[in-house]
């Protein structure tokens, strides 16, 4: 930089701009002006050192040290302070020196103004932080390698602690079979501290009865080392410092450590003598509960052949007592007395029958064989049946039985099961009434539940046996005949029943006061009151097909009492004529039919469209099912076919009808 | 008139079994033990068989296995009479080719109408 003095100046102005000049010179940092062309006006020392160039070379010139890219930048800089704004402060950017080289720079920049106060150029002092920068980098670096190092350290820590905290000992044992490093699980399930391990032969902490052959073992396992996993099935043992054996499950896993010839080999050793012993347990467990097993099946097995041939031992005398007194009353030369004797011994053997089918019937109850047919039946109904059946007994001992049953009471039950139920306590009350006294069936409404009361004015049932009467074979006390009557089972049968149901059985009675046997029926979720019922005019309507008259007539009522239409036909002509004219709903047919017989006449209906999905319900003497469930029959019955059955098996195929009520003959 | 078997190794039962058959105007031949049925089938050629399940020497079953797998009666009708009464055996004894299946005590009305069905089938 050169300060050429003005003419006129005084030497007092000279001595200011000389120390001016001094102070510019010595600036560490470099100080640059620009004139308003953008041409180097003043440049230091300083800025020499930095770029380069020296002031003869830049002075009147463009400034050299903006770099190509740096261009727009420095025009938009230097234009708007020729403009009087743009100052700059600490403003870093790239420049170069007279080498070529690119050093980063911190600018200060502001414009110039003279004393009139126009603009004459730019003043800029550049400071080269080059080496700051280069500074701070190497100390990020230096940190980062710090961290990274505490990083590997802390890494090795948790190995360590991974190795430690490792729930299974771990072993590292060298080609020479030496214990070379431990972990805290080992130290604890051998016994060993970790210098009394470490250099020890791995067959130290092998019970003596293996140790003749484990070295052998050992080479062999080195000269093909692979990874055997736990579980393998070998029955290993370990040896605990002080001196005890104990079940180990052993992983062996090689590996090449660096720098050593043969390998390593990590054992990883499980203490499992606990489980050993939960599996030695469970063994026995298993075992006894299994001898238990077979004894229940072969208790069972007993049960079952035990009723098998007590059905057959006693069927048999069964057989010629009911057939004997069957035929004797067919022939019709007898007295008055000695046909009431023969109807005795064929009502006798019909009870013995009864009691056999109790047995059967329990058992079967009890192995969970018992399937309940539910259907929607009038109570009075089946009341009325149940009453016929005991009368005989209640007029025998002059006893009164009264029926206050409510008129067109209908049920959801198994309607067979629900007579039987009634039956039991019925003949129940019959047999512990006294002579004279009186049996009655009563019914009530309770929440819902249909309730029965079969009472009567019996010897009656002490409080304490109030429980006990339902369990087998307990009879309470004796019957009005001073002996015990029937097996037993009645009560228990009875109860099972009413609980399949749903429903609950209790007793009300005091000794000499007679009894009240309470049962209830529960209402059955989800069933609506008109569900499945249907108008009588829509009724289903069934083709009965029968050409012998007392049969079509027997079938016809028992349909028809259920609330059926029915139409009939005499051959198997007929037969398909009828079902074709009519299509109803379902079809009953017998075999045996002159002009087409049964077979026949399924066949042709089965071939002909219109019938053929009309389902036809075969009633045949001979049991021929599977030809008939073949020819496509949906059902097959043999005759003679009860009322229950018939119905059941239309039921199947129809909808149900509403049925009729009966009047209560009682 | 027709000739009719009944195996059965209680002589009661095969007294009542003929009583009812002999009512309906048939001729019974009477077979203690199943091999004695077997015998007396050939020599009589009957028209119809009434075997009970559990007899001697040879049993019901053996006897319909013999019966159905010899030409000469692969067709003759035969009744399975038993006292027992167990689930599954009715299915297992039509299984093996009876034609019909009777439990004890009998059923004498559904006896007669059974064999009469299965006479008039057998070629009336």
């Amino acid at each position: 930089m050169s300060l050429t003095p003005h003419e006129n100046s005084d030497q007092t102005l000279w001595e200011v701009v000389e120390k001016l000049h001094a102070i510019v010179e010595a600036s560490p940092l470099a100080i640059v002006s620009l004139d308003p062309k953008g041409q180097v006006r003043m440049w230091n020392r300083s800025a020499q050192r930095i770029f380069g160039w020296t002031e003869d070379e830049v002075m009147g010139r463009p400034l050299p040290t903006v770099p190509p890219d740096r261009q727009a930048e420095f025009g938009s800089m230097v234009q708007s302070q020729m403009e009087g704004r743009g100052w700059l402060s600490g403003f870093e950017t790239i420049r170069i020196r007279k080498d070529g080289t690119r050093i980063e720079v911190s600018v200060w920049s502001a414009p110039l103004r003279d004393a009139k106060g126009e603009i004459s150029g730019n003043i800029s002092v550049i400071a080269d932080i080059t080496d700051r920068r280069r500074a701070e980098a190497e100390k990020a670096h230096l940190v980062a390698r710090e961290q990274a190092a505490r990083a590997e350290a802390n890494i090795e820590k948790r190995y360590r602690e991974l190795l430690e905290a490792a729930p299974d000992a771990i072993l590292e044992v060298d080609s020479r079979g030496r214990i070379v490093l431990v972990n805290v699980q080992a130290e604890k399930i051998f016994g060993y501290s970790r210098a009394e391990l470490i250099e020890k032969p791995v067959e130290f902490l092998i019970p003596d009865r293996f140790l003749s052959s484990h070295p052998a073992d050992r080479q062999k396992y080195f000269a093909h080392p692979v990874r055997r996993p736990m579980g393998t099935g070998l029955d290993l043992s370990a040896k605990r410092a002080d001196g005890t054996e104990f079940a180990v499950d052993v992983i062996l896993s090689p590996y090449d450590a660096e720098g050593e010839s043969g390998g390593r080999v990590i054992c990883v050793v499980r203490d499992i003598s606990e489980r050993k012993l939960a599996e030695e347990q469970i063994q026995t467990l298993n075992y006894h509960l299994e001898q238990r097993n077979r004894e229940v099946e072969r208790a069972n097995r007993l049960k079952d052949e035990f009723l098998a041939s007590m059905s057959h031992e006693l069927r048999t005398p069964l057989n010629a007592i009911i057939g004997f007194s069957d035929l004797l009353a067919e022939q019709g030369d007898f007295t008055t007395k000695q046909k009431r004797f023969i109807g005795h011994i064929r009502q006798g053997a019909g009870h013995l029958l009864d009691v056999i089918n109790d047995i059967l019937d329990l058992s079967k109850i009890e192995s969970g064989h018992l399937e309940l047919k539910h259907e929607d039946f009038d109570v009075a109904e089946a009341t009325t049946e149940v009453l016929a059946a005991i009368r005989p007994m209640a007029t025998t001992k002059n006893l009164q039985v009264m029926n206050s049953l409510s008129d067109g009471l209908s049920l959801y039950a198994d309607r067979l099961r629900f007579k039987q139920i009634l039956y039991n306590l019925l003949s129940n009350a019959i047999k512990f009434t006294p002579s004279g006294g009186r049996v009655s069936i009563e019914t009530s409404q309770i929440r819902g539940d249909t309730c029965f009361c079969v009472a009567d004015t019996g010897v009656g049932i002490p409080l304490e046996e109030h429980e006990v009467i339902f369990d087998r074979f307990r009879q309470v006390g004796i019957t009005t005949k001073g002996v015990r009557e029937g097996t037993g089972l009645g009560l228990a049968i009875t109860k099972r029943l009413v609980e399949h149901h749903g429903g609950t059985i209790w007793v009300e009675s005091e000794p000499g006061k007679g009894s009240r046997f309470y049962f209830s029926v529960p209402l059955q979720a989800g069933r609506g009151e008109t569900e499945g019922k249907v108008e009588a005019s829509q009724a289903p309507l069934i083709l009965v097909v029968e050409d012998e008259g007392a049969a079509q007539e027997l079938l016809v009522n028992h349909l028809e009492e259920a609330g059926y239409r029915t139409a009939t036909a005499n051959s198997g002509v007929e037969a398909i004529r009828q079902a074709r004219e009519l299509l109803p709903d379902a079809m009953t047919l017998d075999v045996l039919m002159p002009a087409k017989g049964g077979w026949d006449t399924l066949r042709e209906m089965k071939r002909t469209p219109a019938t053929a999905a009309i389902p036809v319900i075969i009633i045949s003497v001979v049991e021929e099912r599977k030809k008939g469930l073949a020819l496509g029959a949906a059902e097959y019955l043999v005759k003679p076919v009860s009322k229950e059955l018939l119905l059941e098996a239309i039921g199947r195929w129809t909808k149900t009808p509403a049925r009729r009520t009966v009047e209560s003959p009682e | 008139m027709k000739k009719i078997l009944v195996a059965d190794d209680n002589a009661v039962s095969r007294e009542l079994i003929r009583e009812v058959l002999e009512g309906a105007d048939h001729e019974v031949i009477e077979a203690s033990d199943g091999r004695e049925a077997l015998e007396k089938l050939r020599e009589h050629q009957p028209d119809l068989a009434v075997l009970d399940i559990q007899m001697p020497v040879l049993d019901g079953i053996a006897v319909i296995q013999e019966l159905r797998a010899d030409p000469g009666f692969a067709r003759l009708p035969v009744v399975a009479l038993t006292a027992y009464a167990m689930q599954g055996d009715r299915e297992k004894a039509l299984a093996l080719g009876f034609n019909a299946y009777i439990t004890k005590p009998i059923n004498i009305p559904q006896f007669r109408a059974q064999v009469a069905e299965l006479l008039a089938r057998s070629g009336g």
